[in-house]
């Protein structure tokens, strides 16, 4: 607003179209082949179940990346936030890929029977003997039907779509208008967004991961997947202005004050996610319930006690005395390093929830690398031609001179 | 480019935290003029209300006198409802107790400057509450003089340690623990005031007993730089606390394998619940303390209606949790648990069912309505609909969990005695006997916090760009 107190002039905040577009190409070249190599596993008897299993993870995490990305931006309207006036551009990019979720979401659409065992729940109910599983089953038809099952997802899919939209191109519409009524109209949208968010998510999560194992369920489920896809959000933008700036980009816009808040986040929804996981666990552990128990049994057995401490270590203990130190907060590389940690982590803690329920032994096979790399290559593609269609913060953002020149002390 | 800001400002700036742009003697005046008033000046609404408070604290000694004296079965608790109003009680009290280190802890880790205006008077609460909900278990004990070595029992020669697998051993960890940091919190916060409180005394005894109480401040800039590092260290130690206190609260129902009790959502639920019910009750409060000490140029209208979207997001994050529970009895297939969630909507205790959802969630979300957020008189009920929403939601999953219990042959009914409600209104005798005090004797609004945040302490007041040169 004032020349004197946002002198954007010099700042790098427009990545060239060439740039973009050729990174845009190289990440959605190697998404592409990975998509393709997953694709191709669905088709054989032999593969699908390995195959299917890879592509959900895959999926759901890009899911929560791109969600969690359009939650940030409409929670920093919801809250009135100028702190995150700088960084939150980046969170909108990321939160105009939600469209692209829909697409990813055909493959589990179209073989969605070979891996939600339910939707086989037909044969189970006519089965001779009734066992715990088809007693389970039974109770929830009403939920667990076809017809339910895809519009419940057509519901989650729009919405996501036009939420994620609706807060990118808002905001770059202010780069030209600088109009504050926009503004005030994503903070007026920013409540209803967060509570259908917040729902969309929760049953999402039943429907696509709680749902591997129908016979199953627990009330903190949509709370734990909320706090991951919280944290590795916070991670991916935290990790993303990092290394635009270390490209030189928005030198003299944001700076360490902007570092350390995002740390601070990341550092306590680390504890938050650590925190709802334990409860999960302990509560379970603790009543002793067969039917409950079994679940973690099988996270626990035939390895997968291996990748339970892997996700301990690395999801939490390493993040939570990584991010402790206030001059680890505002140092470039440390920084930097926790935040792709736990966006690679993220990837892990998925991987956790579903894949022990379908394989029985601990293992990873080429297609899990290939999902993921075709999912996250795919995101990261569109999102890199989303950089470089407009400046790297909202330029004609009221406030953001307060978040340029704010100061933790 | 001023015209451009207040352009910006029609549009989305907040009002001032705080009207008429009070000057700094005059943030000062105002609030310690309560404190300061001569014995013979005392407010007569004031010394009615302590007649009154001071009478249920009669109540409560003769009722505990009675109770221990008698023995705990004097209560209203039978078979099955083993646990009736006194975990009730107790849990609404430590409930109560959450606001005040949400707002002084984590709403300071936020940045939230309106907080300043409710912090002191909402960590009093905190204090207070968590001395009456300690009062229950104590008495539970049957024994309470014997309840310390219960809890320690040094020497062991009975080898009877406690059991540290019991979530009630948690408890007892979790709530002193909290307890212990909120009292060091309050009065760490309460430094920089009592010295003001000693440097304006006109006589000599209240200059000594406020200065025993200041600890030797005296504003110098070293002091100010220790007292600025405690504060951020209290409240980063207490930022865990306050949703662990309630978590550990909750485990003692959740480690059960009792349907309507064992559910993993219960630690975040709880803590959501109890943030719900300490501002609703910091909110009953406040309406009326600043109508009383005209304090409306400090608590303003911008501060109410914050806490009012608290208690939205809460009461909401409440009804989430409500929901769950109901959707995954149901989605579970466990025929009990189902059993359970329809006979808490359905049968017996269907009165105390509705009674809970109609305040904790629908009550709640009228502050949708920004003419309701700012209605102090809409506020005020809505806030006493929260209260007693958050002690029937305490009441609900205890006594309707456990009055059916799994055979119909041990199937019953609670219902309390005479006792248990006089204990329990005993404890308000406790709570407001405290707080009344608490208003008479020490500055309700944290004087040097709410200038910090004032326009007469902020050199760039009448700078209308607000930002910083860029760096």
């Amino acid at each position: 607003m004032s020349a004197m107190n946002t002198d954007l002039s010099a700042a790098r905040l427009q990545i060239p179209a060439g740039v973009a577009n050729r990174w845009s190409m190289v990440f959605g070249g190697i998404g592409l082949l990975g998509l393709a190599a997953t694709v191709s596993g669905f088709f054989s008897e032999s593969t699908r179940a390995e195959a299917l299993s890879a592509y959900l993870v895959a999926f759901f995490y890009v899911l929560t990346l791109g969600v969690g990305a359009m939650f940030f931006a409409a929670l920093q309207h919801l809250v009135g936030a100028r702190w995150s006036v700088v960084p939150r551009r980046i969170a909108e990019n990321y939160g105009a890929f939600t469209p692209w979720i829909a697409l990813l979401f055909i493959p589990i659409a179209v073989f969605a029977k070979d891996i939600l065992p339910w939707m086989n729940i037909e044969g189970i109910k006519n089965a001779e003997y009734k066992t715990a599983v088809t007693l389970a089953m039974e109770s929830k038809t009403w939920y667990l039907t076809v017809p339910f099952f895809y519009g419940r997802a057509a519901f989650y899919l729009l919405f996501w779509a036009f939420a994620g939209l609706f807060y990118y191109r808002n905001s770059v519409a202010v780069d030209s208008t600088g109009d504050a009524h926009t503004i005030l109209k994503m903070r007026k949208a920013a409540p209803v967004v967060v509570i259908l968010f917040g729902l969309t998510l929760s049953f999402a999560s039943f429907d696509w991961l709680m749902g591997v194992d129908p016979t199953w369920a627990t009330t903190m489920f949509g709370v734990y997947a909320f706090a991951g896809t919280m944290i590795s959000t916070l991670a991916l933008v935290t990790g993303t202005a990092r290394t635009l700036h270390g490209y030189g980009y928005m030198e003299g816009v944001i700076n360490d004050e902007h570092y350390h808040d995002l740390g601070k986040l990341m550092f306590g929804f680390t504890v938050f996610w650590a925190y709802i996981a334990y409860s999960m666990f302990m509560l379970i552990w603790y009543a002793n319930l067969p039917e409950e128990t079994v679940w973690y049994r099988k996270h626990w057995e035939n390895g997968w006690s291996t990748l339970t401490w892997a996700l301990i270590l690395l999801h939490f203990l390493v993040p939570f005395f990584g991010l402790m130190a206030r001059n680890a907060k505002r140092h470039p590389v440390i920084l930097k390093a926790i935040a792709y940690l736990i966006v690679v982590m993220h990837w892990v803690d998925l991987f956790w929830l579903v894949v022990p329920l379908v394989r029985e032994h601990m293992s990873f096979t080429w297609y899990d690398f290939a999902a993921v790399l075709g999912t996250a290559g795919l995101f990261f593609g569109v999102a890199a031609r989303t950089f470089g269609k407009a400046a790297l913060v909202p330029i004609k953002d009221p406030y953001l001179a307060d978040s340029m020149g704010y100061d933790n002390g | 480019m001023s015209a451009e800001r207040s352009a910006v400002a029609a549009v989305l700036e907040p009002e001032p935290l705080l009207n008429n742009n009070p000057s700094l003697a005059a943030i000062t005046n105002v609030v310690c003029r309560p404190v300061e008033l001569p014995v013979q000046k005392t407010p007569i609404g004031w010394i009615l209300s302590f007649v009154v408070a001071l009478g249920l604290l009669g109540l409560y000694g003769a009722t505990l006198t009675f109770l221990v004296t008698t023995g705990i079965g004097v209560w209203g608790n039978n078979n099955p409802v083993y646990w009736a109003w006194d975990i009730t009680n107790f849990v609404w009290w430590i409930g109560i107790g959450h606001a005040g280190t949400l707002i002084s802890a984590i709403l300071f880790l936020f940045r939230q400057k309106w907080r300043t205006a409710i912090n002191r008077f909402a960590e009093a609460m905190t204090v207070f509450a968590v001395l009456c909900a300690l009062q229950f278990p104590l008495f539970h004990t049957g024994r309470p003089w014997l309840a310390a070595y219960w809890l320690l029992p040094l020497p062991n020669q009975m080898s009877m340690w406690p059991n540290f697998r019991s979530p009630l051993m948690w408890d007892v960890f979790a709530v002193s623990t909290y307890g212990l940091v909120s009292v060091l919190f309050w009065y760490v916060g309460l430094i920089p005031d009592l010295a003001t409180l000693r440097d304006r005394a006109t006589n000599r005894t209240r200059a000594i007993l406020y200065g025993i109480f200041a600890m030797g401040w005296r504003g110098s800039n070293r002091h100010w730089q220790h007292y600025e590092r405690a504060y951020l260290i209290l409240a980063g130690i207490s930022t865990p606390l306050v949703l662990s206190v309630h978590s550990v609260v909750s485990f003692d129902f959740a480690t059960s394998v009792l349907p309507g009790w064992h559910a993993t959502i219960f630690p975040p639920y709880f803590v959501a619940g109890a943030v719900f019910s300490g501002f609703g009750l910091v909110m009953t409060l406040m309406v009326l303390a600043r109508e009383l000490y005209g304090l409306k140029d400090l608590v303003t209208m911008r501060v109410l209606e914050n806490m009012n979207k608290i208690m939205l997001v809460t009461g909401t994050m409440v009804g989430y949790a409500y929901g769950m529970e109901f959707f995954m009895a149901w989605y579970g297939g466990n025929p009990y648990e189902r059993f359970t969630f329809i006979n808490r909507a359905m049968g017996p205790y269907a009165w105390a069912y509705w009674t809970m959802i109609s305040c904790n969630v629908i009550s709640p979300q009228l502050f949708w309505f920004r003419s309701i957020r700012r209605s102090v008189p809409l506020m005020f009920i809505i806030s006493i609909f929260v209260n007693i929403g958050m002690w029937f939601e305490r009441f609900v999953i205890i006594a309707t969990s456990l009055h059916r219990d799994f055979t119909p042959a041990a199937w019953g009914y609670f219902r309390p005695t005479w006792i248990d409600v006089s204990m329990y209104l005993g404890t308000f005798g406790l709570f407001f006997t405290l707080f009344l005090l608490f208003l008479r004797f020490v500055p309700m609004i944290a004087i040097s916090e709410i200038k910090g945040v004032s326009p007469a302490a902020d050199p760039h007041a009448h700078d209308t760009s607000h930002g910083k040169e860029a760096h």
